[in-house]
């Protein structure tokens, strides 16, 4: 069974031209066919999202080890799919303890992923590259010039160091009442929140830009419709 | 075991050591004092607020998977979203709570039913208290400005982990009269928050909202800890960069 | 219930302490043991999904039972997930017939929603010195206007120093950021190992504890 390709292109492009209209008519505010969009949008994304969990993760998982294998396959999924059941018990309010067993782990694993993550992800990679940044035998091999090698890194790292300043929470009350860092650290600090209003604006600048690209994109899929139906016509 | 793997054990292992015993002796003194930071100072104000104002605070805890980094930041908006609930528990508006993941929703809703329980409350719906709202960060960022609007919500408290899509909340919240306050631990996030929001929270300061919020000890002792150990990597990366300029390292 | 509290906080420290060793310890067992582990969390996480949705769908069905809100938003929700769930399910992902809403619904909705977004974000950055009057703000909005004008022509002209391919400003604003970024991600790694080790260690209790 298989529909026309015809027909459907020509539903798709229609259904998405109209979707288009209608979350830009949302600029100039909330009304009835936009609130129709996102609820078929949330819908449509809900169900390809458990389809998505069905196929990569539950099916291999928890069915095909019993088609493959029955005996094995019962045993290698028993634990999991118990687990699994005990968490279903969290959609009633009464028996909602039942599943905490289940939250448990996975709220267990996952905190042990945020340190583990953390600490070998963020933090190592982070330090290493702070300080390999001035490795002048590098500079070298890239035929960078050491003096602006050294110029560069010495930026990087005075930023990098004014940052972590700013972020000391440490303080004390100052004799007018206000709760301040020590002394030396709130000019640092300050010179840190300057780097991070640039890295900010830097990036928010980045996001403005993927934005107005997608913003031509769906003005242009307009004109084109347009030109296209025009055509036809 | 690798070098490498050594030294992130014994950073592990110093870390906790080194949380314990702050945590032990911060116990028996006074307190530890720490910097202002507005957003917190206004949360509190806000929360108080909305209990006399019979309006409901909404807790963003964002699209974060559980078994990644972003984990981090949606535990941190836990933490606070039981803050909120013990606070606003007995009025007519409870706090809700919004997530973009299964397992980040079944948390927030065991997180408010715990605040009823300690209580001895029996929680009003744990299906509106803590909401899926969209699995994919677009259709949460887009179905939450509507739960805002439907909920008549007077701040939004975003913590926890977004993309650039936040800007769709944000947006929602400014036209709603709405006042924001939010951090993550995602670099775009963190931007949008800094154009958008009235309140942000850069950085590690979110991962401070247990100690300015609570009088949790742990909290406190935390703080505390990430403070010395702030100084102590900046130590070892300006030793580290002598060291490598001098050809040593 | 008071038994499974203590229960629940000894299966997350325990899984947590098994998961986190395995970062750093190789052992054979111990990463037979964490691989497993690991593995059920993710299924559960991939349950957590389906039992998000199904609570999703409760909240459209009592509303609209209810009479909060239009019935017909609600129905359309439903019309929506069915429908992807019939097509999805018979034809299959990979099949075109079974992606067709994805397509025609999620691909322009998220393309439109993204531009936006841009809009809605420069609107709320114009305002950013109503919301906080200092120094910073407006080193923020520079350093915005700053970095859209090293992407692009202002109105078909090239500004020197800024638009110019390598530009000295554009370098600049590399370094800079960069510095303030690596500073940012070593606080954020620094917060997220307190957070996480106060959840192991049993002070946090996110999980009904």
């Amino acid at each position: 069974m298989n529909l026309s390709a015809d027909w459907l292109n020509f539903t798709m492009m229609l259904v998405s031209a109209m979707l288009t209209l209608i979350i830009f008519s949302y600029i100039f505010g909330d009304h009835f066919l936009f609130h129709l969009a996102v609820a078929l949008f949330i819908g449509v994304s809900a169900a390809i999202g458990c389809l998505t969990i069905y196929h990569s993760v539950l099916y291999p998982a928890l069915i095909q080890p019993i088609i493959q294998d029955p005996i094995r396959g019962w045993i290698t999924i028993a634990i999991p799919l118990l687990l699994s059941c005990l968490l279903f018990f969290k959609l009633s309010q009464r028996w909602s303890f039942m599943g905490n067993p289940s939250l448990a782990i996975m709220a267990g694993v996952g905190a042990a992923t945020v340190v583990g993550g953390a600490i070998k992800g963020t933090l190592f990679p982070q330090i290493g590259a702070s300080i390999t940044q001035f490795d002048l035998q590098a500079m070298k091999a890239a035929s960078v010039n050491p003096i602006v090698g050294l110029i560069e890194g010495g930026v990087i790292l005075f930023g990098t160091i004014t940052t972590l300043a700013y972020f000391h929470f440490g303080a004390h009350l100052t004799s007018e009442g206000k709760l301040q860092r020590t002394s030396w650290i709130e000019p640092l600090s300050w010179i840190g929140k300057f780097f991070i209003a640039v890295a900010l604006g830097w990036i928010f600048s980045g996001i403005l830009r993927a934005g107005y690209i997608a913003f031509l994109e769906r003005v242009r899929f307009m004109i084109d419709l347009i030109l296209d139906l025009l055509r036809v016509i | 075991m690798s070098v490498p793997n050594l030294i992130g054990l014994s950073f592990l292992f110093f870390f906790i050591l080194i949380l314990v015993g702050v945590y032990f002796v911060s116990k028996n003194k006074k307190g530890i004092t720490l910097r202002e930071i507005d957003a917190f100072q206004y949360l509190r104000r806000a929360i108080g607020l909305s209990v006399e104002e019979g309006k409901r605070v909404h807790l963003a805890l964002g699209w974060g998977n559980l078994f990644t980094d972003a984990f981090s930041s949606g535990l941190i908006g836990l933490n606070i979203l039981e803050r909120i609930s013990r606070v606003a528990l007995f009025s007519d508006k409870p706090p809700i709570a919004t997530s973009g993941n299964g397992g980040l929703m079944l948390l927030s809703q065991d997180t408010i039913g715990h605040s009823y329980r300690s209580f001895r409350l029996t929680g009003k719906d744990q299906i509106y208290s803590g909401q899926l709202i969209g699995i994919t960060p677009f259709s949460y960022a887009i179905g939450a400005p509507l739960l805002i609007k439907k909920e008549s919500v007077s701040v939004d408290v975003l913590l926890g982990h977004f993309g650039s899509e936040l800007g769709l909340i944000l947006a929602a919240s400014e036209r709603q009269k709405t006042l924001s306050i939010g951090g993550s631990d995602d670099l775009t996030a963190q931007a949008v928050f800094y154009g958008a929001a009235n309140y942000p929270l850069i950085g590690e300061e979110m991962y401070a909202a247990g100690a300015y919020l609570s009088n949790n000890e742990m909290h406190k002792a935390s703080i505390k800890v990430q403070d010395y150990f702030r100084w102590g990597i900046i130590l070892f990366i300006l030793m580290g960069t002598i060291l490598k300029i001098i050809g040593i390292l | 219930m008071k038994i499974n509290v203590p229960f629940s906080i000894a299966i997350a420290v325990l899984s947590a302490i098994i998961a986190l060793l395995g970062y750093f310890i190789e052992n054979s067992l111990l990463n037979q043991i964490r691989s497993s582990l690991l593995q059920s969390a993710i299924i559960l996480a991939g349950v957590a999904l389906i039992i998000g949705v199904i609570n999703m769908m409760r909240v459209h069905w009592v509303e609209m039972r209810g009479g909060k809100g239009n019935k017909i938003y609600h129905l359309t929700f439903f019309a929506g997930l069915i429908l992807t769930l019939l097509l999805g399910g018979w034809f299959g992902m990979s099949n075109p017939n079974g992606y067709w809403l994805y397509e025609a619904v999620v691909v322009p909705v998220e393309a439109s929603l993204m531009a936006i977004m841009a809009i809605f974000l420069t609107y709320l950055l114009t305002k950013i010195i109503n919301r906080r009057k200092d120094f910073f703000s407006i080193v923020f909005l520079v350093t915005v206007l700053v970095g859209l004008l090293t992407s692009a022509p202002f109105l078909g002209q090239e500004i020197p120093f800024i638009a110019t391919g390598n530009s000295i400003v554009k370098s600049l604003l590399h370094l800079v950021s960069n510095g303030a970024m690596r500073g940012i991600l070593i606080g954020v790694a620094l917060g997220s190992i307190a957070t996480g080790l106060r959840v192991i260690l049993g002070s946090d209790r996110p999980y009904g504890g």
